[in-house]
């Protein structure tokens, strides 16, 4: 059988091997990387939406995020102070549009990744309604008060002059 | 971006300063009990290079020249916390004008 003998890729400024990474169409483009800006993103900005909450001994919490018009969620990461019954279960809703993104509630760590293993969405979710909100309902499994944080990480549309939340 | 940092007991924002834009959104509009915020978790806002956790901004963000970012830490160790935040990128070049 022939050897394998792949190319050198110490003098490649692009690595050809990054293309194993996506799939096909340019919501997914977005995870191409040493590529150019994907189509339709130019000017858009990082933006990491972050909610933070202490909830009790066992109980749940509600939030509602205000999400800029033209977001596109990209990445769901979670930390938790206490976790050793599952830390903490989370539901998470479009709020405007009355959409669930999941049927019931999911532990943090099946449903975000953390600096270790950061998770992206296969494709981002658009937040294309002016004003919207998310809505995140949070449940403490732990028997202790836990501080957790939740970072919905995206793209923002660029600033045009009028508030952020409005076209 | 790619950070280390002594503690992860650390909370980072990022404000543009020309513009006022700010990076890390923190206004949750409705709490339901006790609430409490100043920043992104620094070890959710960039991975180490150490731990193998290094990942890319998704989309890349084209910085203008000139412009500068604040990046407020806050510290909640109780301890000194060594940091180092690393913005990595390409630094880009005007295109040579053809003759």
């Amino acid at each position: 059988m022939r050897q394998a003998n792949l190319k050198s890729l110490r003098a490649e400024f692009i690595n050809p091997y990054t293309r194993f990474i996506p799939l096909k169409g340019w919501q997914a483009d977005v995870y191409r990387m040493a590529e150019n800006i994907p189509p339709g993103l130019e000017g858009y900005q990082p933006r990491w939406e972050v909610v933070n909450a202490v909830i009790l001994a066992q109980q749940s919490l509600e939030v509602k995020v205000d999400i800029m018009t033209g977001f596109h969620l990209m990445a769901v990461l979670g930390s938790a102070t206490t976790n050793t019954l599952g830390g903490f279960r989370t539901q998470f809703y479009d709020a405007i549009k009355k959409r669930r993104f999941h049927d019931r509630p999911v532990q943090f760590p099946q449903l975000g990744g953390n600096s270790g293993s950061p998770f992206f969405l296969r494709e981002p979710y658009h937040f294309d309604l002016p004003r919207s909100q998310m809505l995140l309902i949070l449940q403490n499994m732990e028997i202790v008060t836990n501080t957790v944080q939740i970072v919905l990480y995206g793209v923002a549309a660029p600033f045009q002059g009028t508030l952020s939340n409005e076209y | 971006m790619i950070g280390s940092r002594t503690s992860g007991l650390l909370k980072v924002l990022i404000k543009e300063a020309a513009t006022g834009r700010d990076f890390i959104g923190t206004t949750a509009s409705a709490v339901s009990g006790a609430g409490a915020f100043n920043g992104i978790n620094f070890d959710l806002l960039c991975g180490t290079a150490a731990a193998v956790a290094a990942f890319p901004l998704a989309v890349p963000f084209v910085m203008p020249a000139t412009r500068t970012y604040s990046v407020y830490f806050t510290d909640t160790s109780a301890a000194p916390n060594t940091v180092e935040l690393v913005f990595s990128g390409f630094k880009l070049w005007q295109k040579p004008k053809q003759s």
